[in-house]
């Protein structure tokens, strides 16, 4: 795997991820017989105000990886390095009190994501209790997030209960609680997937407004890639625990170079009549087991295009021309 | 909407439960009987009449409740007859005081004090003669008579009662020179004067000839007030096998006369007692002592030990459960483990050999029930269960990204999910302290001080209540415990339905 | 081709505590030998409420059920349960539901879930109701060795395949896919609908496939219902209805689906669905519509357009 950040540029980056490994070990009887490696090996950058999107199926890694890097689930091996501080090498207490307040979550199920026993107003109250934000100043951002997320007049958000709004409310109020503390990084886990579909574009226009007035990055982890598409500047594609591509958004959609992103856009149809007419072309077989992943390139099984080299040599992330990184031997 | 608000409607939507409404209806009352128990005797004055047989005394034992004879139709008597010549109210009674005499006059009581001078030396002579009306329907349980005496010489006496058909008795006559009390009881072998002059008086007056060995078994107190006539018409008829014992009403003089004694300076007084057959709202005991006073301060005692026993159970609960599940791991596995062991100890024969080992006053008590029904409660698991499916929830995760504390989460994220299952638990659960309580004591288990129902059914399952047929003694803590159960059990279903709907209605 | 399925004036309340919900007003569509119509619309807009009309699968608080539902030639609406149950359901007319993965019941094997239907409606014997099942399982692209396996064996696309294989194996006319692939992966979706389209070439069966994804949608429709707030604001071919939607609905709604391949640029409808406990006076949509007239107080009528193209707008309607 190459690396090409020099130091300098690992400071200019808002957050750096190196090499990270997530492996959950699997227990039978006090002994550990096995892991699986839920993210195993992942690198890339994040600048400031950019939004990235993290694009995969289910069971790739997405959404561990979004923990990890939040501080959620607890790192294997690798290094998380936000603004030149690797936090995985940061005492806990440190973590608590100073990472947290740099970085937000956006859940994907807005009802889930809120404590029922508690109002709006304390809902969005409790991050700034914890970081100690001054009394006069809470009311203040709280009535003005409600505004930013277009809940208005935010008054009358402010004693109603999670179970009184509706899922697309909600969500902007979950919005809402991420940006409370300014924070520098927010990672979106699928935060719209469980909205309607004429209101996914709606939370995800007023949530890039935020993102540009406050210059924050963002992680936008989604399987959609046509969401992904509207709202993130560059895309990252993760299979089997594994970056197998990073480019700009539009021109990793309209020209994929690895066979799975390939694969995964031709798969995922527009509204189009014709679509009924015609067979789509599929990957056969199914992910690999994250427990024991096959040697090579974990896609070798499945890939159209395989080769001797991939069933037994695990292919580096390949810089291309164009800011594109593919984990393909097709391009060495 | 505010705190005080949602409580307010909470009561409003329990009120429509009519379980609820009577669960709280039994409430106030025992509350109420908790305020009066404390205002009519405060706690430390409780225990110590309680615990005070003198104080008992002059009560009716094994009295049934006074409500009874609305049941029975028969007059019954409530509480005792007590003639005591020494209980003189001045302004109802005439006093005749000179340096001889000193008469006291006051209808029921007449009592002539006297120095006389006989063959030289002085003499303090006493008459005391009791007038009771009498118009019961039922005899007295028991009766005694009690000579209460300050002298140096000895006292000559002679005790007497005239019955309204005309029949004069002799109860007893002796000479003491201290004061001292004789039951109007059967001998437990032999005959005593009063039951021999009693067959000497039917012969004389009847000519009947009564059984002796019959006559040895009817306590002289039941001689006093028989319906004569009755008896011996009966006894003739049956040829001896049937000895008939109505009441005879009507007035009746004790006399208390033929009493001397040289020292001059004596002062002799008489106090017959003739025990009840009901008294009171509950009855009493074998000492004679109020039930209602034991069920009256049993029921605070009931209501703390429960209340208190459940609040703080369930609390160290679901804190136990809280850090068990939170933390998981190793602090789990040890905490389950623990709890799977206690949950082996048996926890009866535990808190016996404590008590055995220790004693226990009703809070040491509950030190000991309390960390075993916590550690060796189902309680735990099932919370635990609870506190674990919580812990996976979205907004457990969202405390953890913005940097809340183990302890916030638990107290402020966790704790409050559980309590809607919590408060209905405690309520219900505090009955099954409250029997505990009872039955450690009919153990004897139990606070040597304190007045409990259990203590109160212990002491009648001791003194063999229900073979005796002392039926309300049992009763009245038994149903005291039942209907407290019931109203907890009540309020607490009720609050199970509202903040636990199970089925929403479209 | 002959009709299958004409549903006219499909009238659907529920009975609630605070009212009657109207949850589908005036439905009406018909459906061909071997087409698939698609109902389309966010959530709570109906589409499920009136699939589940058709089949009658109902809870037990509906207030009214009303209309003409003509299955295969039979008039339906008015038939006892006991009757619809003996001759209509699962032998015309079948139902894939939303999260069917876990329909299937874990202690019992594949085999034995396909052979029921068979078996107990049908009183087929059973070794011919297990040829069918070998020879249905292969079909929905399964080995036939899973045949013997229990569900918990079988992977999330599997058992979504095998639930289709049970709708499958009467050999209905007719069968109700209701979020069949939501909660899949893309390429199990995709392997899935490829699976879907070849059943429906080889057997000549009918769909009507219920999603809220409109993209997918499109993989199987030949025409398109679009559905708001309990009635069919639009319905026509699906070469016009996704290319060029005409109720001011319709517009919103596929012009806020993102697109992969194309650069347009996405709307939003501002506002939310109403209540269909007290929906708007007139025209349902009127609150959000951005052509809403005074005219759009009165219920608008369904326009007939062409020979299968409606819309309920005044828009397209007579002055």
């Amino acid at each position: 795997m190459e690396r090409s950040e020099t130091p300098q540029e690992e400071r200019e980056e808002l957050l750096v991820v190196k090499d990270l490994r997530v492996w959950h070990p699997v227990r039978r009887l006090f002994t550990t017989v096995g892991y699986i490696r839920a993210v195993d090996g992942v690198s890339f950058s994040v600048p400031r105000g950019k939004i990235v999107a993290i694009v995969g199926e289910s069971g790739c890694g997405k959404t561990t990886l979004a923990r990890a890097i939040m501080g959620l689930v607890p790192v294997t091996s690798g290094s998380i390095i936000f603004e030149g501080k690797d936090v995985t090498k940061l005492p806990r207490t440190v973590v608590r009190r100073w990472y947290t307040r740099q970085v937000g979550l956006v859940q994907q199920d807005p009802y889930a994501a809120m404590p029922p026993f508690m109002n709006i107003k304390t809902i969005l109250e409790e991050p700034m209790k914890i970081h100690k934000v001054p009394k006069e100043e809470r009311m203040k951002r709280i009535i003005n997030m409600l505004t930013e997320v277009g809940l208005t007049p935010p008054e009358d958000f402010l004693y109603k209960y999670p179970h009184m709004l509706s899922g697309g409310q909600l969500q902007r109020v979950a919005i809402a609680r991420a940006l409370v503390l300014y924070p520098k990084l927010v990672l979106a886990d699928e935060p719209v997937s469980m909205l309607d579909a004429s209101v996914r574009i709606e939370i995800l226009s007023m949530f890039k407004e935020l993102q540009e007035k406050y210059k924050m990055s963002v992680l936008y982890i989604t399987h959609d890639f046509a969401t992904a598409k509207y709202f993130s500047s560059e895309i990252m594609v993760m299979y089997a625990g594994q970056i197998v591509e990073i480019g700009d958004t539009r021109d990793v959609i309209r020209a994929p170079k690895h066979p799975y992103t390939e694969a995964l856009i031709s798969v995922l149809p527009d509204p189009d009549p014709q679509n009924r007419f015609t067979l789509k072309k599929t990957l056969p077989g199914e992910p690999p087991n994250l427990m024991r992943p096959p040697p090579g390139c974990r896609l070798s099984p499945r890939c159209p295009y395989v080769m001797e080299r991939c069933k037994t040599q695990e292919p580096p992330l390949l810089e291309l021309p164009g800011n594109r990184k593919v984990k393909c031997w097709l391009y060495a | 909407m505010s705190r005080a608000k949602r409580t307010l409607l909470l009561l409003k939507t329990a009120m429509h439960f009519k379980g609820f409404v009577l669960g709280v209806a039994i409430l106030l009352v025992f509350i109420g009987l908790s305020v009066y128990a404390a205002v009519t005797w405060p706690f430390e004055e409780a225990i110590r009449i309680w615990n005070n047989p003198a104080y008992w005394e002059d009560y009716p034992k094994f009295a049934s409740p006074a409500w009874i004879s609305l049941f029975t139709g028969r007059k019954e008597i409530e509480g005792s007859i007590i003639l005591d010549s020494t209980m003189i109210n001045p302004n109802k009674c005439d006093i005749y005081v000179n340096e001889t005499h000193n008469i006291v006059n006051c209808g029921w009581l007449y009592k002539e004090v006297k120095i006389v001078q006989r063959a030289g030396r002085s003499l303090l002579t006493v008459n005391i003669n009791f007038t009771l009306n009498y118009d019961y329907d039922v005899m007295p349980t028991a009766g005694d008579y009690r000579l209460i005496v300050n002298t140096k010489d000895r006292v000559f006496y002679y005790l007497s009662v005239v019955k309204p058909n005309g029949l004069e008795l002799l109860i007893d006559k002796g000479q003491t020179i201290t004061s001292f009390r004789g039951a109007l009881i059967a001998p437990p072998e032999g005959i005593s004067l009063a039951q021999r002059r009693y067959i000497e008086l039917i012969n004389a007056t009847y000519g009947v000839q009564l059984d002796p060995a019959k006559i040895a078994r009817i306590d002289p107190v039941i001689l006093i007030f028989v319906d004569d006539d009755l008896l011996v018409k009966k006894y003739v008829e049956t040829n001896g096998s049937v000895l008939e014992i109505r009441p005879l009403k009507g007035t009746y003089v004790f006399k208390f006369y033929r009493v001397e004694t040289m020292d001059i300076n004596a002062t002799i007084d008489l106090k017959i007692v003739f025990y009840g057959t009901v008294y009171g709202v509950a009855g009493t005991d074998k000492q004679g002592r109020d039930l209602f006073m034991a069920i009256a301060w049993g029921t605070p005692i009931a209501i703390a030990f429960g209340l208190t026993a459940s609040v703080v159970t369930s609390l160290l609960t679901m804190i136990i459960a809280a850090i068990s599940a939170w933390y998981a791991g190793a602090l789990d596995n040890f905490i389950q483990r623990v709890n799977e062991i206690f949950m082996i100890i048996p926890f009866l024969p535990t808190v016996i050999m404590i008590y055995l080992f220790y004693g226990l006053t009703l809070w040491t008590l509950l030190l000991v029930i309390i960390p075993l029904s916590v550690l060796g409660g189902g309680g735990l698991k099932s919370m635990r269960a609870m506190f674990f499916q919580i812990k996976e929830m979205g907004y457990i995760e969202a405390a953890r990204a913005y940097g809340a504390s183990n302890a916030r989460i638990i107290f402020k994220y966790m704790v409050p999910r559980v309590i809607p299952v919590l408060i209905p638990s405690i309520v219900t659960a505090i009955p099954s302290f409250v029997f505990l309580e009872a039955a450690l004591a009919i153990l004897g288990i139990a606070d040597p001080r304190l007045i409990t129902w259990g203590k109160v059914l212990q002491e009648a399952y001791a003194a063999a209540a229900l073979q005796g047929g002392y039926y309300h003694w049992i009763l009245a803590p038994a149903v005291s415990l039942f209907l407290l159960s019931i109203a907890f059990a009540s309020i607490g279903f009720t609050l199970d339905k509202i903040f636990n709907p199970r089925l929403r209605e479209l | 081709m002959s009709e299958v399925l004409r549903v006219e004036r499909l009238k659907l309340y529920y009975r609630t505590m605070s009212g009657p919900v109207k949850a589908v007003e005036d439905a009406y569509f018909t459906l061909r030998e071997k087409e698939t119509i698609a109902l389309i619309g966010e959530s709570g807009c109906g589409k499920t409420s009136l699939a589940r009309a058709i089949i009658r699968f109902l809870p037990r608080n509906v207030q009214e059920l009303s209309g003409s539902v003509v299955i295969d030639g039979v008039e339906t609406i008015n038939m006892s349960d006991a009757e619809f149950n003996e001759k209509i359901r699962w032998k015309k007319i079948t139902y894939v539901t939303q999260a069917a993965i876990s329909s299937l019941n874990p202690v019992i094997k594949v085999v034995d879930h396909l052979i029921e239907p068979l078996v107990i409606n049908f009183k087929v014997p059973k070794s011919e109701a297990v040829e069918r099942a070998r020879e249905m399982i292969k079909s929905v692209g399964i080995p036939e060795d899973f045949l013997w396996r229990y569900p918990f064996e079988l992977s999330g696309g599997m058992r979504q395949r095998v639930v289709i294989a049970l709708s499958l194996i009467t050999n209905p006319k007719i069968v109700i896919l209701d979020e069949p692939t939501s909660a899949l992966d893309v390429m199990t979706q995709a392997n899935i609908l490829n699976m879907l389209k070849e059943i429906r070439s080889k057997r000549g069966v009918s769909y009507i496939f219920i999603t809220h994804d409109i993209a997918v949608s499109s993989e199987l429709a030949d025409k398109v219902a679009v559905m708001y707030a309990g009635w069919i604001v639009e319905l026509g071919p699906a070469e016009k209805v996704y290319v060029d939607p005409l109720h001011p609905y319709s517009k919103g709604l596929l012009g806020s689906v993102p697109r992969l391949r194309s650069d347009r640029e996405v709307t939003f409808i501002p506002g939310t669905p109403p209540s269909l406990i007290n929906p708007p006076k007139g025209c349902r949509f009127r609150p959000r519509c951005k052509y809403a007239t005074p005219k759009c107080e009165e219920v608008p009528p369904i326009i007939k357009l062409g020979s299968e193209e409606y819309v309920r707008c005044w828009l397209y309607g007579e002055k």
